[in-house]
């Protein structure tokens, strides 16, 4: 596929969410947050819901399983060397940061390379961040997966099997980070969360609104 | 007008060469997480020199492979894109940085606390050989 047909269908796959608002589109423009750092969501994308399989004990989980807990969900891959590791450092950082309240944060990545991240890769991958249960891998069935990304807006092309020449620079994937309340209600989306100014402090400040609101 | 031309070549010659591009490099280091896992590698290039400097590539024993990459985000998408050439401004500098611009390291053979040689290849500028700095998942400290 031509860059601009992948774009045309970016922008296509963008406005079809019920997000649309120009906010959100400038806040997404650019890796360098320009726009807010933290895009209020309430009311305009669906309460936290998926199944997919846990990477840490193989089995499968679903939104039950963060109930009574903010969550910070990222769909992301391993092979992504950059913005990826980026966004789960200030993952790591943010629980620091949020002292005794950090053990209670929950944060979700999903795989959108189900070629590459088997279960015992994402697994050792998310290990390097973080402890279960607050760091957790998620990984679907291509179906699970598909259902999840519409849910939530996100958009991921992965269209290389693990021997591809170069796949790294091939997938793509929305940077989309979204915070979700203790009680499975999408709260925010993060914006500046996947890059190198993320604006911790007040994501940590938001988190514990989150949790003195339930 | 041979003996112009050499007269010429006299002058211009010292010239030519206090004008080259003079590149050092600072702070190199990459983000190590699995060895299935490519490393990101970063460094900051000061040209200290007359003339632009132009990054062509790169390479490292610790590598397989390495490129020059820059992560975009489009619209909200994340990409990566290769870069075929990387300009250093005349008495500029250059920053490679997370979520930017990185040299991709594909099948990295490396260990945490230690160092690892890159190579940097210019069009313009003799090769430089640079140790990066090794660290985890955590990236390289703030403040340094
Ligand atoms: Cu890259």
């Amino acid at each position: 596929m031509s860059r601009q047909a992948l774009d045309r269908r970016t922008m296509l796959g963008l406005s079809g969410l019920a997000l649309g608002g120009l906010a959100l589109r400038s806040a997404w423009a650019d890796s360098a947050p320009a726009g807010p750092a933290i895009v209020p969501l309430e009311g305009h994308l669906p309460p936290l819901a998926f199944r997919m399989e846990d990477v840490e004990t193989g089995r499968p989980v679903t939104e039950a399983a963060f109930r009574g807990h903010p969550v910070i969900l990222y769909f992301g891959f391993t092979r992504c060397p950059d913005t990826c590791p980026l966004t789960m450092q200030n993952a790591a950082k943010l629980v620091t940061l949020l002292g005794k309240d950090g053990p209670d944060l929950r944060v979700a990545f999903v795989t959108i390379d189900l070629a590459y991240d088997t279960q015992a890769r994402l697994k050792a991958y998310v290990a390097k961040f973080g402890k279960p249960p607050v760091f957790t891998g998620l990984r679907g069935t291509p179906a699970e997966l598909k259902a999840a990304a519409k849910r939530f807006g996100v958009y991921y092309r992965a269209p290389t099997g693990p021997d591809s020449p170069d796949p790294e620079s091939a997938i793509r994937h929305s940077s989309a980070t979204y915070l979700f309340g203790p009680d499975g209600r999408a709260v925010a989306l993060l914006a500046s969360f996947p890059t190198s100014r993320p604006d911790l402090p007040a994501v940590a400040a938001l988190i514990r609104k989150t949790m003195d609101r339930s | 007008m041979r003996r112009v031309l050499a007269a010429l070549a006299c002058l211009l010659l010292p010239a030519a060469a206090s004008a080259a591009p003079a590149v050092t490099a600072q702070g190199g280091w990459f983000r190590y997480l699995l060895p299935q896992i490519p490393a990101g590698g970063f460094v900051t290039l000061t040209n200290a020199g007359d003339t632009a400097a132009v990054l062509t590539g790169a390479s490292s024993p610790a590598c397989g492979s390495a490129m020059l990459h820059r992560s975009l985000n489009r619209s909200g998408m994340d990409m990566m894109i290769d870069v075929n050439s990387i300009t250093i401004p005349a008495h500029g500098t250059f920053r490679f940085a997370p979520g930017d611009y990185h040299i991709m390291c594909m099948k990295p053979r490396m260990t945490v606390g230690t160092t690892a040689d890159v190579t940097l290849r210019f069009r313009n500028a003799p090769d430089l050989t640079v140790p990066f700095t090794v660290y985890g998942a955590d990236g390289r400290p703030t403040g340094q």
